[in-house]
């Protein structure tokens, strides 16, 4: 029983020696579409068969030649429409053939005719004394030195032809010889050949394996830039969205703050209206010579809890100077206690030129019962040195509710 | 290629300079259109042609027939020939041996039924298998393989002997040794196997390792490739 592959294998050999019926043919051509060993197998069974076995059964064949094979081929191809005109061109070289061949017959001739006198000579030189004693000289027969000389001759000829067939066989052993290693030589590069074109197919199958990796890197590195380029698209998005956020949150946390500021300023205000001991006192400068200017500021004065004090047009040129602080501070009239300083004014209002100070120190604010303010050059004095705008006695009973 | 343009317009008028060229010149310029060259090519194989026709078909004028169909064929095929690939002769032992191959199955089936014979030129995928002894001249394979043929069995040769010399079928061959066609078959099978590992060995041509490491496995001497 044929294994699967050895049933292919002998289809090869049918087929290479003409023995596969159509059938065969059509699965063994089937088969070596993906099959390389068998396509290899074939065209080496194919080989052998046409280069080897069909040229050795030529070599052995006795058959004969048909005369006329050439022109009947050539009557063939013209009617067939090939334009060929070799015939004025194949009659040459049959009249040089049968030329060859008078010369050949007639070379043949000459030598049967000097081995048949060779023959006859012999037989005359060596035959009884006798017959040679009886033998009449006839009239017309060559003289003795006359054959000796054409005898002479002939095998001077003979010798000739002898050391010419001697050099020729030389020569031809020594062309075998070179024709041998021709061959030889042949073999050893087909084999280096055969070699150079595995390793190049190894090479190749190489390269084929490196350029299939790169390929692969190049698309690993492609679809890693395309997930960079997504997750940045990504990350800004979620900045822009973070970033959102933030404002919302900020914008939310001022509102709250907002919120909790009116909230604090309500119940300020609430305590500030509902508040049993509020004084609300309306400030005035005087200018040099005792008489009031407008009136400059105004305090709410919740006594031993807070004080608001809020100031008028402070920054008016004709009052203060540019760059200047205006501090507010505390004392008891008519005592040693030490001035306290209540703190500085901030505006309030730019655009009504308002500005405002609270203050809500309980212990400090017991201590004092009159305040007024200074200008000073900085924010950071040790005492009031600057000059004195406008002052507010605290001690007066509550004028509210 | 050896024969200027130039030269192919005298090649044309002065036919006998032809018999001065090459096989593979006379190929090239009878692709220019000079037909003559065909004629001088036929003068110089046909005689081979005929006697391997011969052998093969046993009919000296089916042989004739033969030789003259392949000869049509190498005037029709001449512009697929490349003298890279191989000399003419081996390319001309190809087109003689298939078309041989073709007119005997022809001519069995005809005795059965009437079938016109096929005109297909030459099976490419049987000749063009990769890196085999067809890189090899073809004297070389003629010369190697006389050398194998005489180690091979006698049973062996016998049967190489009737299918190419004698040009016997398997079933002609079964019919003279009394044995099976299937049996003839397989010998002939073994028989072009050993020639064909000899003739590998010989010249130093060796299997592709990727078949060999794959499942290689020697059975009565002869290579078993398939993985």
């Amino acid at each position: 029983m044929l294994n699967t592959h050895e049933h292919f294998e002998e289809l090869c050999a049918a087929a290479a020696s003409g023995q596969a019926s159509e059938e065969e043919m059509a699965e063994l051509k089937s088969h070596m579409e993906t099959c390389p060993t068998c396509q290899r197998v074939v065209s080496d069974f194919m080989a052998i068969s046409a280069h080897g076995l069909a040229p050795l059964a030529a070599a052995k064949s006795h058959a004969v030649i048909p005369s006329g094979m050439t022109g009947r081929f050539l009557a063939r191809a013209r009617s067939e429409g090939i334009d060929v005109s070799g015939e004025d061109m194949l009659k040459a070289p049959a009249r040089r053939r049968r030329a060859l061949f008078s010369g050949l017959v007639a070379a043949i001739a000459a030598l049967i005719l000097i081995a048949g006198f060779l023959v006859f000579r012999y037989r005359k030189s060596f035959g009884p004394e006798r017959d040679r004693a009886q033998m009449p000289v006839q009239k017309g027969t060559p003289s003795p030195d006359a054959s000796q000389a054409e005898q002479q001759r002939l095998q001077q000829q003979l010798a000739s032809a002898r050391a010419e067939t001697t050099s020729m066989e030389t020569e031809m052993r020594v062309l075998h010889r070179e024709l041998e290693s021709v061959i030889q030589a042949r073999i050893s590069l087909n084999s280096r050949l055969v070699e150079a074109k595995h390793k190049n197919e190894r090479i190749e199958s190489g390269k084929a394996q490196w350029e299939a990796r790169v390929s692969r890197m190049e698309a690993d590195i492609q679809k890693s830039r395309s997930e960079k380029i997504a997750n940045d698209t990504e990350l800004a998005l979620q900045e822009a969205e973070l970033g959102a956020l933030r404002k919302q949150i900020s914008d939310e946390s001022e509102a709250l703050e907002q919120q909790e500021a009116l909230v604090s300023q309500g119940a300020d205000i609430r305590d500030l209206v509902v508040a049993r001991n509020l004084h609300i006192i309306d400030v005035h400068d005087r200018d040099g010579e005792g008489k009031d200017q407008r009136a400059f500021g105004r305090i709410f004065y919740t006594e031993g809890k807070s004080l608001v004090f809020y100031a008028y047009d402070l920054s008016d040129p004709r009052k203060v100077e540019a760059k200047v602080s205006f501090h507010l501070w505390g004392e008891r009239l008519g005592t040693d206690k030490p001035i306290s300083n209540l703190g500085i004014f901030h505006s309030d209002d730019a655009n009504d030129s308002r500005w405002v100070l609270a203050f809500d120190d309980p212990s400090v604010l017991a201590q004092i019962d009159s305040v007024f303010v200074t200008v000073e050059p900085s924010e950071t004095v040790r005492g009031p040195r600057g000059r004195r705008i406008l002052f507010a006695f605290l001690g007066d009973r509550p004028n509210h509710p | 290629m050896s024969v200027p343009d130039d030269e192919l317009a005298a090649l044309i008028v002065s036919p006998s300079r032809l018999r001065t060229l090459t096989d593979e010149d006379l190929m090239t310029v009878l692709a220019k259109g000079c037909n003559d060259a065909l004629a001088v090519l036929f003068e110089r194989h046909s005689s081979l042609v005929f006697r391997i026709a011969r052998a093969i078909l046993r009919d000296d004028g089916e042989a004739e027939e033969t030789v003259q169909r392949v000869f049509l064929d190498v005037f029709k095929a001449v512009r697929q020939f490349n003298s890279d690939r191989g000399n003419f002769k081996t390319w001309l032992l190809q087109y003689a041996y298939h078309r041989t191959l073709n007119r005997r199955e022809h001519l069995h089936a005809k005795r059965f039924y009437n079938r016109d014979e096929l005109d297909e030129l030459m099976p490419e995928e049987l000749f063009n298998g990769p890196g085999g002894l067809l890189c090899l001249p073809q004297q070389e394979i003629t010369c190697l393989v006389s050398q194998v043929l005489a180690k091979l069995e006698d049973r062996e040769r016998r049967v190489i002997e009737l299918t190419y010399f004698e040009g016997l079928t398997a079933e002609e061959i079964a019919r003279t040794t009394g044995d099976t066609a299937p049996s003839v078959r397989h010998v002939l099978y073994g028989a072009l196997a050993r020639l064909r590992s000899e003739l590998r060995e010989k010249s130093k041509i060796t299997e592709p390792k990727e078949k060999l490491a794959s499942g290689a496995a020697k059975t009565k001497g002869i290579l078993v490739e398939h993985p």
